[in-house]
């Protein structure tokens, strides 16, 4: 799920950099996600289309593009309330891969003892 | 060669103040981080509201880097392109790059519209546009400032002629 030269690629090759930006998403993506779980149970579906939008920037920096495309999909389905009834099981779904995510990004960190 | 170093050596002397405005902290930190990598000696600010940047406009940046899809968590603050406008207002010599993670051409012609100076796209690219195009505003600052020295000159050769025309009359009949 998390790809380190994909982000070293962002930043250009700045691995220090990479390791900053590796705190802050470890540390802002479960709040984020934690919204898009208060707005889908208020079903806010523009909401949930707007924090999508908000992760998404990340999810490419430092993930695979098949999740990349899963999230923007979530963000145009949301803002447009488009197919609201599979809402609720793609953001589970976005739930377990981001917590995937955050797994191996903090055992990448450990990995180089930041 | 060394045209483009002594470019390099003008683009990181730059001073002044540099804003960058967007409510994802992490791309906030990114640019923040390569902005003060090759402009070492200007001064840069974070916000993550378009109000907190408004409200120190008068520091009257240089350059500000501004998120389109700036709208942040409260439900009345002002997006990007409002800030945009204002930013236009206070201080015109101000010039904006806009930010998104969206690759529209409404987008990027309603920015250029109200007075961004160009747009970069927030992908896997977007610190490399962002060292080119932050060269392309310190350049043409670097154009206006020669026209204003250039004009400074002129107004002064002007009148050190007049001068010595009057005193050659004077002395000569």
């Amino acid at each position: 799920m998390f790809n380190y030269d994909n982000l070293l690629n962002y930043v250009r090759g700045n691995a220090a950099l990479a390791a900053k930006i590796q705190k802050l998403i470890i540390e802002e993506l479960p709040k984020e996600m934690l919204k898009m779980e208060e707005a889908l149970k208020n079903k806010e579906w523009e909401k949930v289309g707007s924090i999508a939008h908000k992760i998404k920037p990340n999810i490419q920096m430092c993930s695979k593009p098949s999740l990349y495309e899963f999230v923007l999909n979530l963000e145009k389905d949301g803002k447009n309330k488009n197919q609201t009834d599979t809402i609720p099981s793609r953001v589970e779904e976005l739930k377990k891969n981001t917590e995937q995510l955050l797994v191996e990004m903090k055992e990448n960190m450990a990995s180089k003892a930041i | 060669m060394e045209n483009k170093e002594n470019e390099e050596q003008v683009i990181s002397k730059r001073d002044g103040y540099v804003f960058v405005v967007d409510d994802d902290i992490v791309f906030l930190t990114m640019i923040e981080e390569e902005i003060k990598r090759f402009l070492p000696n200007a001064k840069v600010l974070s916000f993550k509201t378009g109000e907190t940047c408004l409200e120190n406009i008068q520091l009257n940046p240089f350059l500000i880097l501004l998120d389109y899809n700036l709208s942040g968590d409260e439900k009345d603050s002002i997006n990007g392109l409002r800030v945009l406008k204002e930013i236009k207002k206070s201080s015109p010599t101000t010039e904006v790059l806009m930010l998104s993670g969206i690759d529209d051409l409404k987008v990027v012609v309603s920015s250029m519209k109200y007075g961004a100076f160009d747009y970069i796209v927030k992908g896997e690219n977007a610190l490399n546009n962002l060292r080119s195009k932050i060269g392309h505003v310190v350049r043409k600052m670097r154009m206006q400032d020669d026209s204003v020295e250039k004009k400074q000159f002129n107004w002064f050769l002007k009148w050190i002629t007049i001068g010595i025309l009057v005193i050659a009359s004077i002395c000569y009949g």
